[in-house]
């Protein structure tokens, strides 16, 4: 027998051999490691604080939200003592279907709710994640077999093109090398406990500032804000997935005798100029209250941009609150909001 | 084409290789004409129309050098280079031509077409060699070949003819390649860089340069530099990596542009290591002769023989990179260091310890990184404001809950956000700091891969990581040139 040379050796027996072994090295690991969570971002650290915690508590108020009101939730203690709150806020990425894949988990678990109050954007209400996103906040999230077929109920069968379809069924071959974050790096970091869920549906610890009325008219902000001024809004489109997703969602607050309030938090004045002039706003509330009537829900709704949008330079981004005073300013209203409305 | 798009990895570079060797095992001499064809192909891929531009550049050269070698006038190379400067000034710098000189007010947001920097300076070079008689014109199908060559087309290394022409005359010959291997190893720890270390690191920078006008720190800043220091050398030395490693598989060796440019003593030492093949250019095309002039003109005044001609390479190597004056900054800083080393070793000043050293060439090296980085010159001069102003220096609102430290303002500050985050910076800033002075030059001709289970293993990991990685897509930083 022709005795092969070292290149062909290495090439054709060292080197897939070599694969080999790290392949499987990657899947001992990962069945290893396949009973722990992976702890990515916000959300997962609630569900995995959601599913390990037994108290079967009650809390008078759910609040859930995007990046905007998470992010003054997560620092300010919009908290008085007299009822019981639970952060559910997430960010945009998982949209209403997360935040009501949220708040399934957390009633299988404890009571429900006596109110439920969503504060954010109007998009967090009809934004349904796709592609990485869908994968990286939803069915890597809610991966268990229920949850899985309940976010199927929302998806069009026909969402990925047929490269996009072959793309995904190659990634179903599911080796575990491909998701190596998911399936070896984060449950790791979870069994090490260097992840804290402890606190992970407590709201911040920050003291609110009081803020007089007079006090918005006469803060000057030197920073300045990262302009653009090209910014192109899209609508709110409301789609028949969108629709039964609300109705659903309806229902189970319906069931569960929950009042809702839900409140706009926050958005550019540009934007919301843009929303008032389309009548954008008014069409998306008259959806959700006909829904909501339907059912016999209670319902009630807030803006926090109205009468007085938040001005342009208030924001650090197109979406977000700067640090600082007008972050102390929505946390303030918020807590009032809470307090004088919902109770 | 990005190298590292799936279209690229998984069909246009197996089918280029397949025909390859099949011309290379027949007696027809065809591959050039081959290569030629995929390269023209691998350019025109995303945006067809400037294919048009590519090929009128390769003739009009191609009939420079021809007339520039018959006649040996100068007056016939001073046209050709006006030619190419004058294609590239339209192409690039119009408008910022007409703000900057004429007093327009135009947006700068000319759509430049793609590798225009790299095939006009590379061309430029091959006139200026033809006339010095040190190369000889190549027929037209060897000509688009080393113009248009793929793996070096799109963001260089810049190839000089004098080192490309005499392998491809040895490539038609029928040679057998024994780099190929090598190649594959060479090309994957390009990859790896690429899209494993720089794709990884952008999130990090982007958040420090997000929040520039949102309570950035002291710390945060200087942090965010370092991270984009990282992700820039690992960015572009992946990109030159996989050039050259694709050069071997089709036996070619392409120079290299990078040696380890983060463990350089001095600046003269780091422009020996950072971007070599366009230090190089610069040096022998521009550089060299205004010194030689200058010295001619104005005798030996150190003003006129090294500070001017040093000034005018590094802003013109600054504006090379874009057509902004962010980057006529980035090559000013670079140069104003780069005269200050050698008006210290000149004037025989004590030699400085390695570690102060490392630490004033790092600093000078982040100052102009921000100008590079930065989305224009406004943005930058804040970004150094917070850079030179350790008074904005406050410790993170979570650390309180570890350690008191009285002395120190305590703020919600956005990059260090949260513990957990601020560990990952950490982790990952060191990790790729250690790779950045760890990983051998692979692509150097002093790099020998050994055959064995340790080269096989490293490659698996190489190609797998890299693999796993391939979904991200973001463009290498260097195409924008």
């Amino acid at each position: 027998m022709k005795k092969i040379n070292k290149k062909n050796r290495f090439i054709l027996i060292q080197l897939p051999i070599c694969i080999f072994l790290i392949l499987l090295i990657f899947e001992i690991l990962a069945y290893l490691l396949s009973d722990f969570r992976a702890i990515r971002h916000g959300l997962d650290r609630k569900v995995s604080y959601i599913e390990n915690d037994n108290n079967n508590s009650f809390n008078d108020i759910l609040l859930f939200g995007d990046s905007v009101t998470k992010d003054i939730v997560d620092e300010y203690n919009i908290y008085r003592e007299k009822y019981g709150i639970v952060n559910m806020t997430t960010n945009r990425a998982s949209g209403f279907i997360g935040a009501f894949l949220l708040y399934k988990k957390y009633t299988k678990k404890n009571k429900p709710p006596k109110y439920v109050v969503v504060s954010s954007t109007p998009h967090f209400i009809t934004f349904f994640p796709e592609h990485k996103t869908k994968e990286l906040y939803l069915t890597s999230v809610f991966n268990s077999k229920d949850e899985i077929n309940f976010i199927s109920k929302y998806y069009d069968k026909k969402e990925y093109s047929f490269f996009q379809n072959l793309k995904y069924k190659i990634k179903s071959i599911d080796l575990s090398i491909l998701n190596i974050e998911n399936n070896i790096i984060y449950p790791l970091l979870n069994i090490l406990a260097l992840v804290d869920t402890s606190d992970s549906l407590s709201i911040g610890k920050k003291i609110i500032t009081e803020v007089k009325s007079t006090n918005r008219n006469s803060i000057i902000n030197y920073n300045k804000v990262i302009s653009n001024n090209n910014t192109k809004y899209s609508p709110i489109i409301i789609s028949s997935f969108n629709e039964k997703l609300i109705e659903d969602f309806f229902r189970k607050l319906k069931d569960d005798e929950v009042k809702l309030f839900i409140s706009w938090a926050p958005i550019k004045e540009n934007y919301f100029r843009y929303l008032s002039s389309n009548n954008q706003l008014n069409m998306l509330e008259n959806i959700l209250k006909k829904k909501a009537m339907e059912i016999n829900l209670d319902i009630s709704f807030h803006n926090f941009s109205y009468p007085k949008p938040f001005p342009n330079q208030a924001f650090r981004d197109e979406d977000h609150l700067k640090l600082g005073y007008w972050r102390n300013y929505y946390a303030f209203l918020l807590r009032n909001y809470i307090e004088n409305k919902v109770f | 084409m990005l190298f590292n798009s799936e279209i690229f990895l998984y069909f246009f570079l197996p089918l280029c290789l397949v025909l390859f060797y099949i011309i290379k095992g027949s007696r027809y001499r065809l591959e050039t004409l081959i290569l030629s064809f995929f390269s023209l192909l691998f350019y025109a891929w995303d945006e067809p129309k400037w294919l048009i531009l590519l090929l009128i550049s390769i003739v009009s050269n191609y009939f420079f050098a021809h007339k520039i070698y018959k006649d040996n006038r100068r007056y016939i190379l001073t046209i050709g280079i006006i030619f190419n400067i004058s294609l590239i000034a339209w192409f690039k710098y119009r408008y910022f031509i007409a703000n900057t000189f004429l007093g327009s007010n135009i947006e700068n947001n000319l759509f430049i077409p793609l590798a225009i920097s790299f095939f006009t300076f590379q061309q430029i070079a091959f006139l200026v060699d033809i006339y010095d008689k040190s190369i000889k014109p190549l027929k037209f199908l060897d000509h688009l070949f080393f113009v248009s060559f793929f793996p070096q087309l799109i963001a260089g290394p810049i190839v000089l003819a004098k080192d490309i022409v005499p392998q491809i005359n040895k490539m038609k010959d029928k040679q057998i390649i024994n780099s190929f291997i090598l190649g594959v190893f060479v090309f994957f720890v390009g990859l790896f860089k690429k899209v494993f270390l720089a794709d990884n690191l952008v999130p990090y920078v982007n958040i420090g340069f997000n929040n520039i006008y949102n309570a950035l720190t002291f710390i945060e800043a200087w942090s965010t530099i370092s991270m984009f220091a990282l992700q820039l050398y690992f960015d572009f030395s992946g990109y030159s990596d996989m050039a050259v490693g694709l050069g071997l598989l089709f036996g070619l060796r392409l120079p290299i542009n990078f040696n380890l440019p983060y463990k350089s003593k001095s600046i003269i030492d780091f422009w020996k290591r950072w971007h070599i093949t366009l230090t190089k250019f610069f040096t022998f095309y521009l550089y060299s002769p205004l010194s030689l002039y200058m010295s001619r003109v104005f005798s030996n005044n150190l003003i006129f023989l090294l500070i001017i001609p040093f000034l005018v390479t590094f802003i013109l190597s600054g504006l090379w990179h874009g057509s902004d004056w962010k980057f006529v900054f980035f090559g000013l800083v670079n140069g104003v260091g780069l005269i200050v080393n050698h008006l210290w070793k000149f004037y025989k000043m004590p030699k400085l310890p390695y570690i102060l050293g490392w630490l004033l060439t790092m600093m000078t090296i982040l100052v102009s990184f921000v100008f590079f980085r930065a989305n224009n010159m406004e943005e930058a001069m804040h970004f150094l404001s917070i850079m030179f102003n350790p008074s904005i220096f406050f410790s993170p609102h979570w650390l309180e809950q570890y350690i008191d430290i009285k002395f120190l303002k305590s703020a919600y500050i956005p990059l260090f956000s949260s513990g957990v985050f601020t560990v990952k910076y950490l982790v990952v800033f060191l990790f790729s700091f250690t790779l950045a002075l760890k990983i051998p030059n692979v692509a150097s001709i002093n790099f020998k891969l050994k055959y064995n289970w340790y080269y096989a293993s490293l490659l698996a990991i190489l190609i797998l990581f890299s693999i796993i990685n391939l979904n991200k897509q973001v463009s290498f930083i260097y195409f924008q040139f």
